[in-house]
C-alpha cells in the first residue's frame, strides 16, 4: 500500500486527479449531487479496487489513512471534477464509528462488506418530530431476549432507496434525560417491517426517503458503543468532514454559472448588476480565504473547533445569495424550468438549470444543523452569551 | 532567531500595553475638536518605541519591517483610539517618501523615525491628486493651488505635494512653514482635524523634488494602497473592540428579569457581527499576505479596505442597537469608537469605492 501522506500536497493532488481521470465515468461528472446506485456502482467498485474508496480509514482495514490535509485535497478534486456523491454512509460514518466504538466482531464483519459494496448503508437519525432537536427522537427499541424490536419513523434518510442497512438512533430508556436514553443500533433493512417511501424534494430529486420501522428486529450484538450511549456515539460522527461544509466549492460553481448567465443575458455591462456581482465575488473570495486559513491550521496539525460553524454559515449563505442574484439576472427567463433561451444563445447547463440551482442552495442551510442552530452554538460556545 | 510571526505578536503585545497605560477613550474625548488631533505625548512614546520607523527601510535609517508589523500595531492602538499620529506620518507620509526617486527623499526619510519629519500627503477628496500646478522658476519651481484633504496636514513639518508640472506630475516636499502656504481645517466624524492647504506661488528648489514624473504617480498610488491595508487593520481593531464592548453589555444588562444576552434574536445579531469580524480578519490576512508585491498590492488593498470598512460600519451601527438607548448617548464611550470607524472607513475609499475599483480592475466578471 502506498503511503499517500508521504507525497507532497501537489503530488497527491495530481495522483488524485489522474485516478479520477482514468476511472470516473463521464456520466458521474456532471455536477449532479446524487445519483442512484445502479449508475454509480462501477465507479464505487473501481475506487475500492484501486484503494481510493476509504480515504479516512486505516491502511490495515483497506483505507488510505489520509491525514485531514490530504483528505481535503481529495474532496477538492472530487468537487473540481464535478463528481456526484455515491453511497457514502458506510465509508463516511459506519467505518469510523465501528473503529472507534465497535466490537472486534463488528469491525471484522462490516468493514469488508462496505468496501465490497455488499452492504450499502443509510443513516436513520432524523424523525418527523426530531430535526434540529435530534435528541427528542421517539423511535423505540425494546429488548426481547437477545433481540432489539424497533418501532419508529425516520425521515430525510439519504440513499435509503438503494441501501440494505441502516444505522438507527433509538430510544432504549424513557425514564432518563433525553440524550441519556438513546442507543446506536445496526439494522438489516432486508426484513419484513421495513418500508422505504421516497421523498421528492423541491428541486426534483428523489434522493431522500422516509423509513418506517414496524417491529423490525436486530440482534443485541448489533448495538454500538453500549446501551444508552448512542448520543455520544452519534456525536463522534461529526469528524473533520464538517470542514468541507465550509468550503467555497459550491459557491464557486454557482459563481461561474452566474457570470455565464450575466453575459448571455447582456447584463454584464449593467452597472447596477455588476456592482452586486462584484460584492458576491468579494464575499466568495473572503469565504475562500477563511476556508484556506482553516485548512492551513489542519495542515499544521492544529485542532479546530467552532470555526467550522462560522465557515458553514458563511459558505452556505454566500452560495445561496449567488443563486438568488443569478435568477434575478436571468430576468423573465429565470422563471423557466429547464433550458433557458437568451438573445446571445440558449443557456444549457445539463440538469443544473437556474431554478434547480436556486432551490438546491436552500438545502445546505438546513442539513447538518441549520444556520440558525449554528448561530446558537456560536452564541454560547464562542461568544459566551448566557443561556 | 525571531520569526516574522514572533515579531508581529511581540509588537501587538507592546501596543496592547501602550493602550492599557494610555489615555484611552477619556483622552480621545478630551481632544475632541482640539488641534493637533492626537496626544503629543503619545507621539513621543511611539517615537521612543521606534514605531515611526517601522515602515522605513533599514538603509534609510528605519527598522525596515513590513505592513504586517505596522498593521499589528495599528490594530491594537485603535482599540485605545491612539492610531492617529501613526497613520498620516509613519504610514502614508513615510511610504510616499520611500517610493520617491528625487533628491529630497533621503534626508527627509532619515528624519522620519525620530519624529523630526512629520510628512503629510496633500490630496483632494477620494484619493484625487490635488489641483496644484508647478511652474519652473529660476533654479526651482513655483507651486500654486489647493489640496482639500490632507490628513495630518495641520501639524505636519512637511507637505508632500503632487503638482502638475509641464513634464508631468512631480512630487514636492514642501516645508509646511514655507511662505505662501496657508493651512485651514475641517473636522472629521471623530472630531480630529482634516487639513486643507492652499499654496500661493510657493517657491521650492530642485532639491525639494521628492519624485520625478517617472515615479510620482506610482509612488502616491502605492503608498495609498499600503496605507489602505494598515487602515483596514485599524478598522478591524475597532470592530473587535466594539463587539467586545457589546458582548460585555449583553452580559450585564437585564430586562424582563433576564440578561439581554440570553435573548435569541439578540444572540443571532451578535453572532452575525462576530462572523463579519472573522471574515474581515480573513480579508486583512489576504491583504497582508499579498500587499508586499506591487503587482498584487491593488487587489490586496481593495479587498482588505473594502471588507474592513464595511464590517466596522456594520459593527458600529449594530453595537449602538444592541446597547439600546445608552449607546445613543454622548456620554457612553461606544460613540467615540463608532465615529472613529466612520472616519477611517471613509478615508481613502469606503467599501463602495473599493468595490468600484474591483470592477474597474476587471475582477467582477473574471
Amino acid at each position: 500500500m502506498r503511503d499517500w501522506n508521504a507525497l507532497s500536497d501537489e503530488a497527491f493532488r495530481l495522483a488524485a486527479r489522474d485516478f479520477i481521470e482514468a476511472h470516473c465515468p463521464a456520466h458521474l461528472r456532471r455536477g449532479e449531487e446524487h445519483v442512484r446506485w445502479a449508475q454509480s456502482k462501477d465507479w464505487y467498485h473501481a475506487m475500492a479496487a484501486h484503494g481510493w474508496l476509504a480515504p479516512g480509514w486505516p491502511v490495515e482495514h483497506g483505507g488510505m489513512a489520509l491525514k485531514p490535509a490530504k483528505h481535503l485535497i481529495y474532496l477538492e478534486e472530487w468537487a473540481r471534477a464535478g463528481i456526484s456523491r455515491v453511497m457514502e454512509q458506510g465509508v463516511l460514518n459506519v467505518g469510523p464509528v465501528l473503529l472507534a466504538h465497535g466490537t472486534p466482531d463488528q469491525i471484522a464483519h462490516y468493514l469488508p462488506r462496505i468496501l465490497s459494496g455488499e452492504d450499502l448503508w443509510c443513516q436513520g437519525f432524523s424523525e418527523p418530530g426530531a430535526g434540529s432537536d435530534l435528541a427528542g427522537l421517539r423511535t423505540e427499541a425494546r429488548i426481547e431476549g437477545d433481540t432489539f424490536v424497533i418501532n419508529g419513523h425516520k425521515i430525510w434518510t439519504s440513499g435509503a432507496v438503494d441501501a440494505n442497512h441502516i444505522f438507527v438512533l433509538a430510544r432504549t430508556d424513557k425514564t432518563v434525560k433525553k440524550q441519556a436514553g438513546i442507543s446506536f443500533i445496526l439494522v438489516d433493512m432486508n426484513q419484513p417491517g421495513v418500508t422505504v417511501k421516497p421523498i421528492v424534494t423541491v428541486n426534483g430529486d428523489a434522493e431522500f426517503a422516509e423509513v418506517f420501522l414496524d417491529n423490525v428486529r436486530a440482534p443485541v450484538a448489533n448495538l454500538v458503543g453500549g446501551l444508552n450511549n448512542g448520543w455520544r456515539v452519534a456525536q463522534s460522527l461529526l469528524g473533520f468532514e464538517r470542514v468541507w461544509a465550509g468550503s467555497p466549492h459550491m459557491g464557486r460553481q454557482a459563481m461561474d454559472r452566474m457570470v455565464r448567465v450575466a453575459r448571455l443575458a447582456g447584463r454584464d455591462r449593467d452597472p447596477a448588476i455588476v456592482d452586486r456581482i462584484a460584492q458576491l465575488q468579494l464575499d466568495l473570495a473572503d469565504n475562500s480565504e477563511m476556508y484556506e486559513r482553516l485548512a492551513q491550521e489542519i495542515r499544521a496539525g492544529h485542532s479546530f473547533g467552532f470555526e467550522v460553524s462560522t465557515l458553514k454559515i458563511v459558505a452556505t449563505e454566500t452560495y445561496a445569495r449567488i443563486t438568488e442574484l443569478t435568477l434575478e439576472i436571468a430576468g423573465e427567463q429565470g422563471g423557466l424550468a429547464g433550458e433557458a433561451p437568451f438573445a446571445d444563445g440558449p443557456l444549457v447547463l445539463g440538469k443544473a438549470d437556474l431554478l434547480r440551482d436556486y432551490l438546491t442552495a436552500r438545502a445546505p442551510m438546513i442539513y447538518g444543523g441549520t444556520v440558525q442552530i449554528h448561530r446558537n452554538i456560536l452564541a454560547k460556545r464562542v461568544l459566551g452569551l448566557p443561556a | 532567531m525571531a520569526t516574522e510571526n514572533d515579531i508581529v505578536a511581540e509588537l501587538a503585545a507592546s501596543a496592547q500595553r501602550v493602550v492599557a497605560d494610555g489615555p484611552g477613550p477619556t483622552g480621545a474625548r478630551s481632544r475632541r475638536s482640539q488641534l493637533p488631533g492626537y496626544d503629543p505625548s503619545s507621539l513621543g512614546l511611539l517615537t521612543d518605541l521606534g514605531w515611526l520607523g517601522i515602515l522605513v527601510p533599514e538603509e534609510d535609517g528605519g527598522i525596515g519591517l513590513g505592513l504586517p508589523e505596522m498593521a499589528a500595531v495599528v490594530r491594537e492602538l485603535e482599540k485605545g483610539l491612539m492610531g492617529e499620529p501613526l497613520l498620516p506620518y509613519a504610514v502614508l507620509g513615510a511610504r510616499v517618501l520611500v517610493h520617491g526617486d528625487g533628491p529630497a527623499r533621503a534626508a527627509l526619510l532619515a528624519q522620519v523615525p525620530a519624529g523630526e519629519c512629520l510628512a503629510a500627503l496633500a490630496l483632494d477628496f477620494n484619493g484625487a491628486l490635488p489641483a496644484v500646478t508647478a511652474v519652473p522658476a529660476d533654479g526651482g519651481w513655483r507651486l500654486s493651488g489647493q489640496a482639500g484633504s490632507v490628513v495630518g496636514g495641520v501639524s505636519a513639518t512637511h507637505l508632500l505635494v503632487p503638482a502638475q508640472a509641464p513634464d508631468g506630475v512631480r512630487l514636492f516636499a514642501v516645508p509646511a512653514n514655507s511662505p505662501g502656504v496657508t493651512k485651514a481645517h475641517l473636522w472629521r466624524a471623530d472630531d480630529t482635524p482634516l487639513g486643507q492647504v492652499a499654496l500661493a506661488e510657493v517657491v521650492v528648489g530642485n532639491g525639494e523634488v521628492l519624485a520625478t514624473p517617472a515615479a510620482a504617480e506610482t509612488a502616491v498610488a502605492r503608498a495609498l494602497d499600503e496605507t489602505r491595508i494598515v487602515v483596514a487593520a485599524g478598522l478591524l481593531g475597532l470592530s473587535e473592540h466594539m463587539l467586545a464592548m457589546t458582548l460585555v453589555y449583553m452580559g450585564v444588562r437585564k430586562q424582563y428579569g433576564q440578561l439581554i444576552g440570553s435573548f435569541q434574536a439578540l444572540q443571532h445579531k451578535a453572532v452575525d457581527l462576530y462572523i463579519d469580524k472573522e471574515r474581515a480578519a480573513a480579508a486583512l490576512q489576504f491583504g497582508l499576505a499579498t500587499g508586499g508585491d506591487p503587482a498584487t498590492l491593488p487587489l490586496a488593498a481593495v479587498r482588505a479596505k473594502g471588507r474592513c470598512s464595511d464590517t466596522a460600519c456594520r459593527v458600529a451601527r449594530d453595537s449602538i442597537q444592541l446597547h439600546g438607548a445608552i449607546g445613543f448617548t454622548d456620554e457612553h464611550d461606544l460613540g467615540l469608537y463608532v465615529k472613529r470607524a466612520l472616519t477611517l472607513s471613509a478615508w481613502l475609499g469606503n467599501a463602495g469605492e473599493q468595490r468600484r475599483r474591483f470592477i474597474d480592475m476587471g475582477w467582477a466578471l473574471a
